[in-house]
């Protein structure tokens, strides 16, 4: 066999083109459909993963709304008590007709309740990304899995849909329970549904983007990372910017409105295929295997 | 047709990472024969593996195998090529009879087809019993079997095997062995095996290289490469008690005589010399050296040369010194 031969041969452009093309096809191929599977399977069977994928997001959506909730109903109301005035412009005009509770109650649930559900996504992305990305560059089966067929394109596309989905099925289900705890405490408190066209954007779009953003971010450190808890650890520089944003909310400067959320999901829909793109080109054997050894 | 060839290839871990691990590695293995690259710890073996199955580039030169260039049509070329190395690793939290399945799967066979290679596999590799473990609770030797296993499993043409570490126990040995010997007759794969253990591979590989602080030192078969490192045949008689050996032979421990012979012509000759002397002749046979005193032979051989060199520079810089102050 010739040197020349081997690269670009007529045959060889002609069956990558084909693969090309069948990839092109579908979403994902069967053995991106087999990996996805595998993965979801195996964070969510792990007792201490689901532990850690089920009571974060629970007590971020559920305990923690609950537990304001029980203790604004159960506060003393002072005669003639308002919500401070610089709050109740960052709200809804009919919020100036509620009482004191009930002005509390629909300023939490709109100025702080969509940070505490935004925390969901980042943290079941990122620490799925993790179990998924640096758990088995670890634990020596991705280096098995660059051994395969599938090549580290394919490898990093059915991780990141894996662990996006997973994201986003616990963040739906975490909405859920979320909008359950909320409706008891508004129909209790005798006040308006909570859900508007801002919970809209960040459940259908916010959410999802921010997943994918979460996943892909820890991704591209997966080269960087010593240990699946230096990479868990990357939740917090993904959460201070979302926290922040929602908290300055509070100074007046400025308020999170309908246009606001779409124009961030849009920026963090540009910010998924920038970061996706580094991520898959810096996916390459050589890159994630030269911390492991074995340079014999 | 070459299966695998490496042309110059030289590996460096960087910049500030001191001698190349591989260094200018030039080698050929024809479809379906069976090469075995060895050397202790540290010569490169490893590497070589790496930089052929695509997990590594190279810092010069080039490689490729069944005709595709590792590094850039890596997935193509795990379709049709198997790998094991000791640091890739099966699924904890799945069986072992799951793990094959699925890299079945991911290798597209088809159900029933992955079903039957596993289990043929299985049984070949005398893991049957184990099937239903996790890999975490196989011994050292049954997990080698395993990574085997995983390797074969999509009926590759190619077989890498990187065999590190110690030698593997008896059971292991010989079922490696029976699969690989099989695989290479009955499936047509070609291999290409690197491990410290010579007494392994020398029994059923072809051909042989002889890896050395990440440069070959040689490659062949077993008797070109005894020719190339001087190591000569030994002619072993096995006398009555109290009987003399013709001159040259010396008296081992065992209470057999042994001489190095040029050829295996010698020893007609030999067996006559005794007989005629009315010499009792028990036993008489050809000793060839080991794959193991082959290598250290070469590598004896080798540091000769190099100290010779070394001796000449000096001898030369000596008298320019001398010649400096003066």
């Amino acid at each position: 066999m010739g040197r020349q031969e081997t690269r670009h041969s007529p045959q060889r452009q002609r069956a990558q083109a084909e693969g090309a093309f069948e990839q092109k096809q579908k979403l994902l191929n069967s053995a991106e459909v087999l990996l996805v599977k595998k993965d979801l399977k195996s964070i969510w069977t792990r007792s201490g993963r689901r532990a850690l994928l089920v009571l974060l997001p629970v007590m971020l959506v559920v305990v923690v709304p609950a537990v304001y909730f029980v203790l604004i109903l159960l506060m003393p109301e002072a005669p003639g008590a308002r919500l401070p005035e610089a709050l109740t412009a960052l709200l809804p005009e009919y919020v100036k007709g509620l009482d004191y509770k009930q002005g509390w109650l629909v300023a939490f649930t709109d100025l702080l309740c969509p940070m505490l559900f935004l925390c969901v996504p980042i943290l079941t992305g990122a620490a799925s990304a993790s179990y998924a990305f640096v758990m088995e560059r670890e634990s020596g089966t991705l280096e098995t899995l660059l051994l395969t067929s599938m090549g580290p394109k394919s490898v990093f596309n059915a991780k990141t849909t894996s662990c996006t989905v997973l994201s986003v099925l616990i963040s739906g289900a975490g909405f859920l329970a979320f909008a359950l705890t909320v409706t008891v405490a508004d129909v209790f408190a005798e006040v308006r549904l909570f859900f508007t066209l801002d919970w809209l954007i960040l459940l259908v779009l916010e959410m999802p983007t921010l997943s994918l953003f979460s996943v892909v971010f820890v991704a591209l450190t997966v080269t960087r990372v010593h240990s699946t808890v230096e990479s868990l650890q990357t939740m917090g520089y993904l959460i201070l910017p979302v926290a922040a944003i929602y908290l300055m909310q509070l100074t007046g400067i400025f308020r999170l409105n309908f246009i606001a959320l779409i124009l961030i999901s849009i920026a963090l829909g540009v910010l998924d295929v920038v970061f996706f793109n580094a991520a898959s080109r810096g996916f390459t054997p050589e890159k994630l295997l030269e911390r492991g050894g074995g340079e014999e | 047709m070459d299966a695998i060839g490496a042309y110059d290839l030289t590996k460096s871990y960087g910049p500030g990472a001191g001698r190349p691990a591989l260094r200018g590695v030039n080698l050929l293995v024809p479809e379906g024969c069976s090469m075995a690259c060895v050397g202790p710890e540290a010569s490169g073996k490893t590497t070589l593996i790496r930089l052929l199955s695509g997990l590594l580039r190279p810092t010069s030169g080039e490689c490729s195998v069944l005709g595709l260039s590792p590094g850039y049509e890596a997935a193509r070329l795990h379709g049709m090529v198997g790998t094991v190395l000791y640091s890739s690793k099966l699924y904890g939290d799945l069986s072992l009879w799951d793990n094959l399945l699925f890299f079945a799967g991911v290798q597209k066979l088809t159900k029933s087809d992955a079903v039957e290679r596993a289990s043929f596999l299985l049984h070949r590799l005398n893991l049957w019993d184990q099937r239903e473990q996790s890999p975490r609770q196989l011994s050292t030797g049954m997990f080698k079997r395993a990574s085997l296993a995983r390797a074969l499993i999509h009926r590759p043409r190619v077989l890498l095997f990187d065999s590190q570490g110690a030698g593997m126990d008896l059971e292991t040995s010989e079922l490696v062995r029976e699969l690989l010997v099989y695989a290479g007759r009955q499936e047509g794969v070609t291999l290409l095996m690197c491990t410290q253990d010579m007494g392994f591979v020398q029994g059923f590989c072809q051909s042989f290289g002889l890896l050395h602080e990440g440069r070959l030192m040689a490659r062949g078969d077993l008797e070109s490469l005894r020719l190339g490192s001087g190591t000569r045949l030994r002619a072993s008689l096995r006398l009555r008690e109290g009987d003399e050996a013709p001159e040259g032979f010396r008296r081992q421990r065992d209470g057999l005589w042994q001489k190095a012979i040029e050829s295996e012509e010698e020893m007609p000759r030999l067996i006559m010399q005794v007989v005629s002397a009315g010499g009792s002749l028990y036993e008489a046979r050809v000793i060839r050296p080991s794959l193991g005193e082959i290598y250290q032979a070469q590598l004896d051989s080798g540091r000769r040369r190099e100290a010779a060199i070394h001796g000449e520079t000096r001898d030369q810089a000596q008298p320019a010194k001398a010649e400096g102050p003066g």
